[in-house]
This record gives C-alpha cells, structure tokens and sequence, in this order.
C-alpha cells in the first residue's frame, strides 16, 4: 500500500535531518499515472515500471519451523523517483531513483518482533530492480524469479536474516478492473495493483544464533503508480487473509479524518480455481473488536476484528499472533506503522474455517500527519 | 597559624607594590604556560572534534595507500568485505568563501543513504519553509547542507546563494539547509555536506573517493588490506588523528618549554619578595621565635605566603592566560588548518586540567623559590635581628656554590646536546639547564665583572660610580636573583632571535636558489594540504602554449607514506626546474640527479626526510603506486625547508609512467629573454580572472609571499619573549624597589653627609645600569649558546633540516639596550619614593 | 662671615608635624645658639625633640616657624643643592649606629666627603689615612665595616665627619652604643675638637658623662628648653 511513499520520504528526511516539509503533497506533475487499464504481461510486468512516481515489492507470510515454532515474515522493497525530470549529471551517484527495504520477522512462538530497514540508490549496483522480470535488490536484499515463475527472497536485518523460495500456486491476480485501483476520487487517485495470493514457501530463518528450516505460505504484492492519498484520509487497515478453503482475501479501509470509511475502501476474493471477485464498501463490514496501546510511540491500534462479506456468508474473527508488531524508527521523527502476522477463524455458512495472513495498520501515531 | 596568616597578609597589604610585581611576575608565567597551553589544548579539542564529525562512528577507513584518491566501483566489494557492518563512501575537500578566499570550508560529500551508521546531522530547529527539499538535495548538483555556526558568521540562510571556489573552480552553490553536527561535544563549527554526487562533480572527482568509511570493530588496529588491490589501505580511523596530535605535541612541547622559561624568570621575583619580606621582618620573627614561635611554625609562615602569592598569581595568570589564548590560539590553529583541516572558528575551551596545570605551576614555582628564603626565616635566632650585611656575607659565600651548580647544569646540557637521540624533549631539556646553569652562575660573573671593570669604571665616571657597580656586588642577595632573572629573558630573546633570524635567513637564501621560475599559477581556492586542488585541463593548456613561455613545469603534490612517515611527493620537471634552480645536495650532486631522474625510477629526497627514515644516496625508497609498492632509487639529497614532514621529487615523466593521472597542482612557467613578468601577470589574470579562480604569482611575489608565511609562523614567538621581558622587568623592578627600601638609612646616610640629589640619581642609575649591561652581557652569551642548542640539536631533532647559524648583531645591541632601559625604568619608581622620603626619616628607617 | 656670629643660631625655631590626625609640636620655639668652639649638650628624653634640633641644625628639616642661622646662612633661604653642599663642607655628622655604609672599605667610607666633594683624591686619601692611624686603624683600612666593633665604627665615623675640616660637628647620641671606654675615646675627641679647632659641636645625648665633657648643656622637654637651665653643667 502507500505506506511505502511515505516511508520513503521520512527515511530521506530521517537521515538528512530536513526534519519536515518535505514537498510530499506536491502534485507530481511528470509522471506517468494510473488511470486507464494497464495490458499485463508476466514476467515482463513483475519488473520495475520506469516512469511511475512509486513502486513497491511485499511479501509478507506465515511460516512454521520442523519443530513447530511459529514465525511471521515481511520483506519490502520501495522504488521512489526523486524527479519527474531527466538527469543529466556525471556522478554515477547521481540517479533519479531510490531503493529502500523493510523486513521483519515475528517470533510468533517466542513473542518477539525485529525489523530492519536499508535504502540504497541505483549506483554502482547497490540497488536496482530489472524491467524485465522478478529482480529487485537493495544492497544484500535480494528478490529474484527464475525462468519457472520461483521466486527467491534474501533479507538481512538486525539480528535476523532468511533465505526464502516462494511458489506461486495461482496465477497474479489484478485488484481492481485492469489492474487500477482506486484511491480517491480524482481520475489518477489510484496504482496499478496486483497480487500473488498464494505462495508456496520452504527456507531457512536465521533469528539470533538460531537456525529453523520453515515452510508455509506467503503473500506477494506489487503495485506502483504516481498517486497521493486524498487530503481526508487519515489512514487505512489492510489485510491479506489466506483461508483454510483454499480462498484468499484482500480487504482495505480507507479510514476518513472526520471519521468512517472512504468510499474507495474495497478488497478482493480469490476463490480456490484462481478466479477473483472485486469488493466495495458496501460489500464487507470490519468492526474493531478491542485495542492495543504501543508502549514505543502511544499509540492506539485495533488488536482484533469481525470481518464479514454477507455476500459469501463469510463471518471471520481477526487477531493478531502478536501484539506489537510496530515498525517504528530509532528516531523520534520516524514514521510508525504496525504491519503483522494475524490469524482467522470463523465460519462461511456453516463451514469452519481458520486461516492466517497480514495486517497493515497506518495512521494511528499521534502528530504523525503534522510531522509529515 | 590563622593569627600568622593574619600577619602574612598584613605585610602583604603594606608592602603592596612589591606584592604587586610579585603576582604580576607569577601571574605572567603562568598567563604564559596556560595561553600556550590553552590554545594547543583548545586547537588539538576542535580538531579532534572536527576528527569526530567527519570521521563520525567510523573504526576505519579505506584510503588511497599511492596518496591519490580511491577508484568508487571499490565501494560494493568494500562494502561486502567479511567483517565489515557498515560502509559509506566520503569524498572531503575545502571551499574557499569571502572575497579574499580566505575563510575555509570544509566539505563533506556522503552518500545519505549510507551515512546514519556514521553521522547525523541534526536540524537546529525546524522552521517550516526554512529547510530544503530532501529530493532537491540529492537532485540538484548545487544544493550544500551549512553547519549553523558558519551559517551564522555568513549571515547565510537555507535558500541564499553561496559563491564559492573549489580549487580554481568557481562555484555558484545554494544553502539547501542549515545543520548541527549531531555529537556530544560540538566540533564541525565550520562545515558543510554534499550529496556524494554532488560533490564528486564540484571538486572535480567524479569516479573518485577520498576514502571509504568502515563499521569495522573486529578489525585489527593497524593497517592492513584484506586482498583489496595493492594501492589502497585499510587503517583505523583513529590514524589521522594521531599524525595531528603528533604534530600539535611537538608544537606544543617547544612552546611549553619557552613558557617554562617565563615561569622560571617568574621564580626569581617570587625569591626576591620572600628574601626581601625575610630581611624585612627579621626583628618581628625574632620577637616571634621569643614567644614561643617553633622553626618549623616560622617556615611555614614563609612558605603560606609563597602559597599565596602563588595562588592568587596563578589565578590572575590563568585568567591572563585566557587572554593570550585568543592571540596564541590563532597561531596554533591556523597551523593545523593549513596542515590539516580548517578548524572553523574555534572556542577556547579550558578544562579543570589546564587549570590545574596552571595552578601547579604557579605554586610550585613559588614555593619553589620560596625555599630558601622560609628555611633563612626558620633560622632566624630569637634574640637576632640579622642585618641585611649578614644576608651579604651568606650570599658571598654562596657564590661560589651557586657558580658550581651552574657549571654542572651546563655540563649536563653539553651532554644532552650531544647525546646521540632524536628525542626533542631532551633537547629542550638542553636548553633549560642551560639557562639554569647561567643563571646560577650569573652572581660569579657579575662580581667578577665588577671587579674587572671598576678601574674603567672609576676612571669614566669617578667614585659615584664606583659606588654604583660597587653597590651590585656589595647587595648580590638582591641584585644577583634580578640580574639573573633579566639575564635569562634577555637569553632567551637572543637565543630564539637568533634561531628565528638564522632560520629566516636560511630560507631566503634557499629561496634565492629554488624560487626560480617567472611566474606561478595555482588554483586559488586554497585548501588544507592534505585535499589537494587541482588547475582545470584548459588552463593548463593555455598557460603552456603562451608564446612568452620559454618552458614550464608542471607540479604536482600528494601526501604519501614511506615506512609509516608521511611526506609529500611531487612531481615537477627536472628540465625546466634546474635549467634556473641550483638545489643543495647534501648527497650527490644536481648534474648526476638531473640524469637518473630523466632515465629512470629515481628519486631526490630532502634532508628532513632522510631525516625522518634514515635512507641514503643510492639506497632504494618504497613509494606505493596505483600498481603498488616500487623501490625507487635515492639519486640524492637536497635541503629544502618547504614542508616539515620531508618531501620526495621525482620527475613528471615518472609520475605519468606510474600514477597515470595528468592532473596539476600548480603550473611555474620560466619566460623567454626580456618579457616583463609583472606585465604577464596582469595580463593573465585579465585572461582567466572571470573563468576560473587563479593565483598569479610573480617570483618576486612569490618568494615575498613565502617569507610572509614564515614571519607569521614565528610571530608568536616574540610575543612570548616580550612577555618574558616584561616578567623580567617585573623582576628587576621588584629587586630594585627591595633593594632601595632596604638601604634607605643608608642612602639617607650618604645624603646627609654630603651627596646630592644628582650625585645621588647618578648612583642609582648607574648601578641599574650596570645591571643591566651585565644581565645583558651573559644573557648574550647564554642566548648565542641557546641559540646553537636550538639550530643544532632541537630544531634538527624536531624537523630534521638544518639551519645555517647566522650573526645579528642587533639583536645584541637590541638586548644591552633593553636591558638597560628596562633597568633604567624598573629605577623610576623606587627612585621616586625615595626622594619622596624626607632624609629626616630615611635616617630613622630601620 | 665675622668670626664673632656663632656657628649655629635657633631664633625661636619651632617644627611641627601632623601624625594620624594630631599635630605634634616637636620644637616649640626654641632660641638657643651654639658659639664657634663651644661644646654643647642638650640632654632629655626620647621624644623630647632633641634629634629634631639636630636635624634642623643641618638642613635636612626645615622649621616650621623661626629660623635656623647655621655659619652666617639662613638655611629657610638655601636650596636643597646648597644645603647638601653645606653639609659636606661644613658639617661633620656623627651618629648613634654610625651609619657607615657597608659596601665601602673604612678608608672609603673615611673618603666619602671627599669623594663627594671630587676633591683631590692624594691629598685626601693622605689626609684619610692620617686619621685612620690617628684612631689605630691603619691596619684595617681596607676592611668592611662590618668587620669592626662599634667603637671602631664610631671612629670610622668620627674620621668621616673630619673629613672635610667641618666648622661644625652634630652628633646624635654617639655614645649610646658604645661600651664606656669607647664612650670615653669618642668624648674626649669631641672635647678636643671643640678646644683645638674650634669646631662648634652640637651633640644629642642623655649620658650623664657624655654633659660632664660639653662647655654648656641644655636640657630640652616636650619640645621646649627647660627655664632655669639656662646655662652651666648639668648634673
């Protein structure tokens, strides 16, 4: 989701210590936008998209060890051009765009959550991303798809590193028609999204001294565009849920300042043949069931809640596998956002159903829009 | 003891002018000591916090080991370097700011996306539309991050344009935002950072690194490579402060020893006050010892007052001291800043130690001083009152004592000048002793002196000024510790004076022999040494194809490092350079020099070098190229005064075989017969005035320019001799005015059975005089010998170049008339409050 | 000059100083002349204003009212250059603690008037030693003061004053640290000089013995000359 433009900008502001104004809300004038249907073509489309303001790579998955230890994993890589204009400079350090990369990882059985974040720019090869397939890296941060659609994930943070091999068990699937999914209002308020919703995961995890082969499932996002988020938006809750039935679900709500959901707020369904239906607002209900208060940044999340689609009968109970899974910066001008593995169980009719996946939660840190 | 420290201050208040020079004499010493101290202390703290900005959290650092700069696409392999956490590349030049150039800005080129492992640049308060815009930053070739201290001196703000020249380049940069160096104890008042790219193409680097950063803790603490290619170096970070503060000790070493000397000459008005105060009280300890007062209660009534006035001396010196920081701190800044890095403007910054160290010595040096006069007091016996002629008849006896210490601290000097070391603090160590023993001996010499001359005496200026000379010897307790005192200052005057002058004069004639070329051209945004600037391609090449221009030479200057010693390696041609230039070889000669340097892999060193690493004519010397180390042949040795570290020469044609890189620090260009040089220079910065930034030099300009320098350097050297001299005459005042009070009945006595008020100021005048010229006289003869102290053994073992001794003898004409003015002035007062006394009670005077 | 006006003349002399506040009347009006040839004494106690006597006798006070006729000259009238010269020409000064000075030999110090003077430095110095043998000293001539015990001072400083031929001698109690044997030397030098060359001495003193050797003695008290002492020995 957006977060990645945002994060971005404060980790330039971060570490150059412009500490605000930041020209964020600046319409980008240049760019290439995502307003008309985008004609897919895989792999070629799993690569960068020169030209658009933003990109982002997610994956995020829930992993079990051989011996039965529970781990949440999320690895992000963010492309962000600097200028709509093109550069004509003789330093190779020089380049329009910047790389950046999240990670984490829950010890969901141990109850403890570590992340990193790197940024590099595209020179010398310490960043980069290929325009012809799956291959992004930020220093030692590394996703690459080889000829037969597997997909190899290196990450390395701070006190954790894991080595991933990801096999898509559907096809991509376009969130919203073509592939646009909208935002806000405005013609262009909207990224070209697409999702893997169902990736077939063994590797090894490295936390601390300790080594655990792990297998599991894992989630793929990519997206880019040159949008903003609407003025009136204070931020939104995302999940991507993988269900027991062999059905995944995307769900986003954008939450409006004055209170309630945006009109923009949707989601996706995936049924077990690969198919997809898209959802709008009115299509599912998500109610907060109780909070957690950050100890780091005070903050207030939503720890839990009802997700219904009445369409499909479907009644699911969310709940995160660990209560803090806030990624905030050292600094006290970073931008905090809770982004975790979460759990389902509930029913669709009268069918039980579990399942696991990920939350995103932005916009719940105090003075957070004010710094921005 | 509160009741006799009652008495102490009493006496202190009543005799307040001797009091006053007592303090003022402490108080100069240890303004002396803590002003050198201050500002070493102060220089070597802001350069060790400028270390700490840049250097920021680094434990090491990946350098060029060929002095040049590093190839970038190193970076990623650096970076992925087992054991290495962190990396971040850095490239660190100067802009000159302001009219003239002159203010130094240093530059920080960073990568931010690699830099928060190593430095951060806090905003000092975000106001809104003040600050940049982080993407214009890293867009924009022109956008510079200011540090807010040298933003507020410039009255700059996030926003302003900011013209500046790196090297001769001319640039038109904009503050993109103000910052404050994000460490604990300040540093980085003057700096300013670039995005890496930024930077790269400013100082004309594009490609290129000045080092690399490393979070490296697991590295070993000495250099090392670790398979990188061979002309590139991994050392801790911790290195190039350490070269620094190498440089600063010694520094600071030579000028804590000439400050020493200001406090010793301090001691002796600290000897004269107490004797004086001892003599003085003689009847009212008497009385005291008769009441019950023990030995051990009187001495320590002496030594109280000593801490005292030690005391209140120190403290007043310290706060003195404070005051000269601000002129000394520029002196040894400004060596740094050249040498090293622009320091900014830099604060003095006075720790509890530096106070203490004051405080030491300026008690120390009174309690010092104050021994023998507490132990005299101690003595004193309960029913005496010794007269000032027993005080005489003990100094008398003394004499000869006194004279055979000296000779054995000269003996001991003598040994410490010619023990085979290279150890400075020895040699300073020299130097004091040997003012020591003179000023032990001095009493010897004045008497024998007074001896020698009153026939002379006699028969110039009759009995009246026999009885003047007369009077030196007749009171030495208190004449001699003056003469003495005055003897030392006007020594070391000398001694430094020589050194100075011979230095200077030796320079010039090297000048004379090596400044040769018509006219020098070099970038005119000025740099510390160590970021060398470079003249663009096309002026270059536009210089050298002047037809005015018979031949030019092409110079070019980086710091390399042979056996663990940096020295400076340049390349110049040898065609050009010694068609006009006779350099003096020490080893070899300059036609056999001329040939190896054009054929092959040879090399000239300068005798500071040779110095520094011991290598001789012929021997091979290990210079590390781009293609790693090469022996080098030695064709010879020259003198050469132009850097302290030692220079290596080696002919341009080499340089382009091995370094590969055209690149020029400075073009010399020799004219064809009869072209005005004036008028080319003029010309010429016409040509490029509105371009790029030059200096244009003439020879003479040049050669001026360098002198300049020298005397600027050395300035601080006299303003410490003044104040020694001013200690002196403190001190010499101080005796006089004792000396005076002490003989008032006596005076009254000549008055009243006949002398006149002239015959009497003729006297006076003519024992100060006296004084004066015997201080004047040894102090010449202890000062030339200092001087060869300092040329041949400390100036040798601290630089390795060698001084040819040069006569001035108006720095002895100088000495004998200071001395004698500065006894003649130092008679006014006590003078005066003699002839304030009416005779009635000078004859009472006890 | 007429040899009849006498050598030092007090015409109702009077000095006066101010000390922390209070004025303290030294001499208050005193007339008292000393002939040529006349020995005379003036006895009191310390603070009796007898040394002030002294010292206006020799120029280096000056009355604060009256005044002080020394051989002719009112001294009111004479510049300090003048009256140095009158003192090393005229006046031989002898004191209680000699007042020799130390870094001189005896027979420099002896010279010292002479010295002063530039007089002829032959004559002078024969003169000198003449003196020093005179008072068995010639051996010591050229050993330093402080060798000497103090009667030998005194002498020393008794050769100084006659140095130059003084017409006049002052002496500020120059027996009083003296043993009586030393005393009696000194004494009997003075009476002789006051005999047999007709110098006018003036001496301060509060020994009995020293009043026995003067012509005349005067007793001085609180600054004024005790009525009824008018003249004769006083016992």
């Amino acid at each position: 989701m957006a977060t990645g433009r945002r994060i971005l900008t404060v980790v330039l502001t971060f570490v150059l210590m412009l500490a605000s104004d930041v020209k964020l809300h600046c319409e980008p004038t240049g760019f290439k936008r995502a307003i008309e249907p985008w004609a897919w073509k895989f792999p070629k489309d799993h690569g960068q998209h020169p030209g658009f303001q933003t990109e982002w790579w997610y994956f995020t998955g829930n992993l079990r060890s051989e011996s039965k230890r529970d781990f949440g994993y999320q690895f992000t890589i963010f492309r962000r051009s600097l200028t709509d204009k093109p550069m004509d400079r003789a330093s190779a350090w020089a380049t329009p765009d910047v790389y950046l990369c999240h990670l984490a990882v829950t010890d969901i059985s141990g109850g403890r959550f570590m992340h990193s974040e790197v940024a590099r720019r595209p020179a010398l090869g310490l960043a980069g991303a290929s325009t012809e397939t799956l291959n992004v890296w930020v220093g030692a941060n590394v996703v690459r798809m080889d000829d037969s659609t597997n997909i190899k994930l290196q990450g390395s943070g701070d006190g954790f590193r894991f080595e991933l091999y990801l096999h898509p068990k559907k096809d991509p699937i376009l969130n919203g028609p073509g592939g646009v999914d909208k935002k806000g209002p405005e013609p262009g308020d909207a990224s070209y999204y697409y999702s893997m919703t169902r990736l077939e995961t063994t590797g090894t995890l490295f936390v601390g001294e300790e080594e655990a082969v792990v297998h599991g499932t894992s989630w793929m996002d990519h997206e880019f565009g040159s949008n903003q988020l609407p003025k009136n938006v204070q931020g939104w809750d995302w999940f991507s849920i993988q269900l027991s039935d062999s059905t995944e679900l995307m769900i986003y709500q954008l939450r409006l300042k004055q209170g309630g959901a945006a009109r923009e707020s949707g989601g996706t369904v995936v049924n077990s043949d690969g198919t997809s239906e898209w959802l709008q607002r009115g299509d599912f209900v998500l109610e907060p069931l109780k909070t957690w208060k950050s100890p780091a940044t005070g903050a207030v999340y939503p720890a839990g809640w009802k997700l219904g689609i009445p369409s499909r009968k479907l009644e699911l109970k969310v709940t995160p596998r660990v209560a803090d899974q806030e990624l905030h910066s050292a600094g006290t001008t970073g931008v905090s956002y809770w982004e975790g593995a979460i759990e389902v169980e509930g029913n669709s009719g009268d069918r039980k159903l579990s399942g696991s996946g990920y939350g995103e939660l932005t916009g719940y840190v105090e003075g957070m829009s004010g710094r921005l | 003891m509160r009741l006799f420290l009652f008495l102490n201050l009493h006496f202190m208040v009543r005799k307040r002018l001797q009091t006053c020079l007592c303090l003022a004499g402490i108080a100069l010493g240890v303004a002396v000591v803590v002003g050198i101290d201050a500002a070493s202390q102060s220089a070597l703290i802001s350069f060790r916090r400028n270390v700490d900005v840049i250097a920021g959290k680094a434990t090491h650092q990946v350098v060029a080991a060929d002095g040049g700069d590093l190839d970038e696409r190193l970076f990623p392999t650096v970076e992925r370097l087992a054991g290495v956490s962190a990396a971040a590349p850095v490239v660190e030049d100067t802009l000159s700011i302001g009219e003239r150039g002159s203010d130094l800005l240093p530059v920080l080129g960073i990568d931010p996306f690699l830099e928060a492992p190593f430095r951060v640049f806090t905003q000092r308060s975000p106001v809104r539309g003040e600050t940049g815009n982080a993407n214009d930053f890293l867009v924009s070739a022109d956008k510079i991050l200011i540090s807010q201290p040298f933003a507020d001196r410039h009255g700059l703000k996030a926003g302003d344009k900011l013209e500046a020249l790196a090297g001769a380049k001319r640039a038109a940069l904009t503050v993109a935002g103000l910052f404050r160096p994000d460490v604990e104890h300040g540093g980085g008042e003057a700096l300013a950072v670039m995005d890496i790219a930024s930077a790269q193409e400013l100082f004309g680097k594009v490609g290129r690194l000045d080092r690399i950063d490393l979070l490296s803790p697991g590295f070993a603490n000495g250099e090392g490579n670790r398979g990188l290619p061979p002309n590139v170096r991994i050392e801790p970070s911790t290195t190039r402060t350490a070269h620094v503060e190498a440089m600063v000790r010694s520094f600071q070493l030579n000028l804590f020893a000439l400050s020493l000397l200001a406090v010793f000459v301090g001691a002796f008005l600290i000897y004269n006050t107490l004797t004086f105060s001892v003599i003085q009280r003689r009847r009212q300890i008497g009385i005291m010892r008769c009441v019950g007062m023990t030995r051990g209660q009187v001495g320590a009534l002496f030594l109280t007052e000593a801490l005292l006035m030690g005391l209140l001396g120190s403290l007043l010196g310290i706060g003195l001291g404070l005051l000269l920081t601000r002129y000394t701190l520029g002196a040894v800044a400004g060596t740094i800043s050249t040498l090293f890095m622009p320091l900014g403007e830099t604060s003095v910054s006075l720790s509890p130690l530096m106070v203490a160290k004051g405080v030491v010595v300026g008690v120390g040096a009174s309690l010092a001083a104050a021994l023998v006069p507490s132990y005299e007091a101690s003595h004193v016996p309960p029913n005496a009152a010794m007269t000032h002629t027993e005080a005489e008849v003990k100094m008398q006896r003394w004499t000869p004592g006194f004279a055979a210490g000296g000779a054995v601290s000269l003996a001991v000097s003598l040994l410490l000048a010619l023990w085979p070391t290279r150890n400075i603090a020895l040699g300073l160590a020299s130097a004091f002793a040997l003012s020591i023993g003179f000023a032990l001996l001095c009493p010897l010499i004045s008497v024998l002196l007074v001896k020698l001359s009153t026939p002379l005496v006699q028969s110039v200026g009759g009995i009246i000024a026999v009885l003047g000379v007369r009077n030196i010897v007749g009171s030495l307790s208190r004449t001699g510790p003056a003469i003495a005192a005055l003897m030392t200052a006007l020594s070391m005057m000398v001694g430094v004076g020589l050194m100075v002058q011979s230095f200077r004069e030796s320079l010039v004639e090297w000048i004379g022999y090596t400044i040769k070329a018509d006219i020098y051209v070099a970038p005119a945004g000025r740099s510390a040494q160590r970021n060398i600037s470079y003249l663009p391609e096309d002026v270059v090449k536009s210089l050298s194809g002047l037809p005015q221009v018979q031949t030019a030479d092409y110079f070019r200057l980086i710091r390399t490092t042979v056996n663990g010693h940096i020295a400076n390696l340049s390349s110049v041609e040898f065609d050009a350079v010694f068609s006009r230039a006779r350099y003096r070889f020490l080893q070899g000669t300059q036609s056999e020099a001329h040939a190896a340097l054009r054929s092959g892999d040879s090399v000239i060193i300068s005798e500071t070098l040779q110095a520094a690493i011991g290598l001789k004519l012929g021997d091979s010397i290990p210079i590390t190229t781009p293609s790693g180390k090469i022996g080098f042949r030695i064709a010879g040795v020259y003198r050469d005064y132009s850097a302290d570290g030692g220079t290596i020469l080696m002919d341009r044609s080499a340089w382009l075989r091995h370094w590969k890189d055209p690149r020029v620090s400075s073009v010399a260009l020799y004219l064809k017969p009869g072209v005005d040089a004036e008028k080319l220079v003029a010309e010429l910065r016409g040509m490029f005035s509105s371009t790029v930034g030059l200096t244009i030099r003439s020879n003479a300009a040049l050669r001026g320019e360098i002198i300049s320098i020298f005397d600027s350097t050395f300035a601080i050297t006299y303003v410490m001799q003044l104040l020694t001299l001013i200690v002196a005459v403190c001190g010499i005042m101080s005796a006089l005015l004792a000396l005076l009070l002490e003989r008032t009945r006596e005076l009254g006595t000549l008055r009243s059975v006949g002398m006149t008020r002239r015959q009497l100021t003729t006297m006076l005048f003519v024992e100060s005089g006296a004084m004066g010229i015997i201080a004047s006289l040894v102090g010449i003869g202890s000062g030339i010998l200092l001087a060869a102290v300092l040329i041949y053994v400390v100036n040798v073992r601290s630089f390795g170049w060698t001084i040819q001794f040069h006569w001035f003898p108006g720095l002895f004409v100088l000495a004998i008339g200071l001395a004698v003015l500065a006894a003649f002035t130092a008679t006014l007062h006590p003078m005066w409050r003699l002839r304030r006394m009416s005779l009635a009670s000078a004859l009472r005077e006890e | 000059m007429a040899e009849d006006t006498p050598a030092i003349q007090f015409v109702k002399a009077a000095r006066h100083f101010r000390q922390g506040g209070r004025t303290i009347n030294a001499l208050r009006g005193v007339d008292l002349s000393v002939g040529r040839g006349e020995f005379l004494a003036i006895v009191g106690r310390s603070g009796s204003g007898k040394s002030t006597l002294l010292n206006l006798a020799c120029g280096i006070e000056r009355p604060s009212s009256g005044k002080v006729v020394v051989l002719g000259q009112d001294l009111a009238l004479m510049r300090d250059d003048n009256l140095t010269l009158l003192r090393r020409g005229r006046i031989g000064m002898i004191f209680q603690f000699f007042n020799l000075i130390p870094t001189l030999s005896a027979l420099e110090n002896v010279l010292l008037p002479a010295y002063l003077e530039g007089r002829a430095i032959q004559e002078a110095r024969k003169r000198a030693l003449g003196f020093l043998e005179e008072f068995g000293l010639l051996e010591r001539a050229d050993e330093y003061p402080d060798h000497f015990s103090g009667g030998e001072q005194q002498r020393l400083a008794i050769a100084r004053a006659l140095m130059n031929k003084p017409d006049i001698i002052l002496a500020d109690e120059p027996t009083g640290n003296l043993d009586s044997e030393s005393a009696l030397f000194v004494l009997d030098k003075l009476r002789f000089l006051a005999t047999k060359s007709g110098c006018a001495i003036l001496m301060v003193t509060h020994s009995s013995d020293a009043v026995d050797y003067a012509d005349r003695a005067v007793r001085i008290a609180d600054g004024s000359l005790i009525e009824g002492t008018p003249s004769g020995k006083v016992v």
